[in-house]
């Protein structure tokens, strides 16, 4: 057997294996890439949270007046779970132009930066009117799906 | 040189080829399967029902998909593929083992009787909404 060839044969064996290693990386990495793409829900659950507020700020008796008074009443009359809504929510309340309330993970300046960026949270605003006061409703969402092991 | 000694002298790649199309073959019909994108999907829809639900309301969902998935990955048991967490206001999907997808939820309420309907004609889940009990800091 001539031995440079059989020499040259074991290092292109190297190169095909290197060459299959790459493209099996390749088709691994853009598979994964495409089906983990996360389902966005975070639009949905800012709007579904602010109808529930809008129609409780409407329709409920809460103190508009005393911030105080407010946030002890608000998570209790309006059903809302004040732990997750705390940890995955964001809702900001003006009172007549000025902040009234404003609970939850995140601020505005991320709510503007969410308008461009799908980083940030996704926000809803609303604006109603109450017994002469004008009120601006805004919350928002960041939740992405836990993954847990079990 | 015969067509035998070709074939020997190349068995090896031959190998290598094979193992390559089977093992991505089966990678990509497994993430086709799409255990984790499903179980995202069922609980993040299942929250929403649940935000838009006021307590004293039944909730019959079709879940025939996610039994369907669950199924094939060896996921049988019907309090493992749905797990409702009351003290966390959540709620975790299960569709292939070792892994769930769990989404939370604003509505103060509790999730009880939650219950697989197979077969009629398709599997549904039922569950029933409730005021949020009080708990102590112990649950």
């Amino acid at each position: 057997m001539n031995k440079k060839a059989a020499l040259g044969g074991q290092t292109m064996f190297f190169v095909f294996l290197m060459t299959i290693i790459i493209i099996a990386a390749g088709i691994g990495i853009g598979v994964s890439a495409f089906f983990s793409t996360e389902y966005d829900f975070r639009q949905v659950d800012s709007v579904l949270l602010n109808q529930k507020i809008s129609q409780c700020l409407s329709s409920k008796n809460l103190n508009l007046e005393s911030i105080e008074q407010f946030a002890s009443d608000f998570y209790e009359i309006c059903g809302l779970n004040k732990n997750s809504t705390e940890k995955h929510f964001f809702i900001h309340i003006d009172v007549n132009n000025k902040k009234f309330f404003e609970q939850g993970s995140g601020d505005q300046t991320q709510c503007s930066l969410g308008e461009d960026n799908d980083q940030y949270m996704e926000c809803t605003t609303n604006e109603l009117t109450k017994k002469d006061k004008k009120i601006f409703l805004q919350t928002g969402s960041k939740q992405k799906s836990e993954k847990l092991r079990t | 040189m015969n067509k035998k000694a070709v074939i020997k002298a190349n068995l090896i790649y031959i190998l290598i080829v094979v193992a390559f199309i089977a093992t991505m073959s089966l990678f990509v019909w497994d993430q086709m399967n799409g255990a984790s994108v499903w179980a995202e999907y069922f609980s993040k829809e299942t929250t929403r029902i649940i935000n838009t639900a006021v307590p004293g309301e039944t909730v019959t969902l079709d879940i025939h998909k996610a039994t369907e998935v669950a199924r094939k990955n060896q996921v049988n048991r019907f309090e493992e593929i749905f797990e409702f967490d009351n003290a966390n206001s959540r709620v975790c999907v299960k569709l292939s083992p070792g892994r769930k997808s769990c989404y939370y939820y604003f509505n103060n309420v509790d999730i009880i009787e939650p219950e697989l309907i197979l077969g009629r004609p398709i599997n549904m889940l039922k569950f029933t909404i409730k005021e949020k009990q009080k708990r102590t800091n112990n649950e």
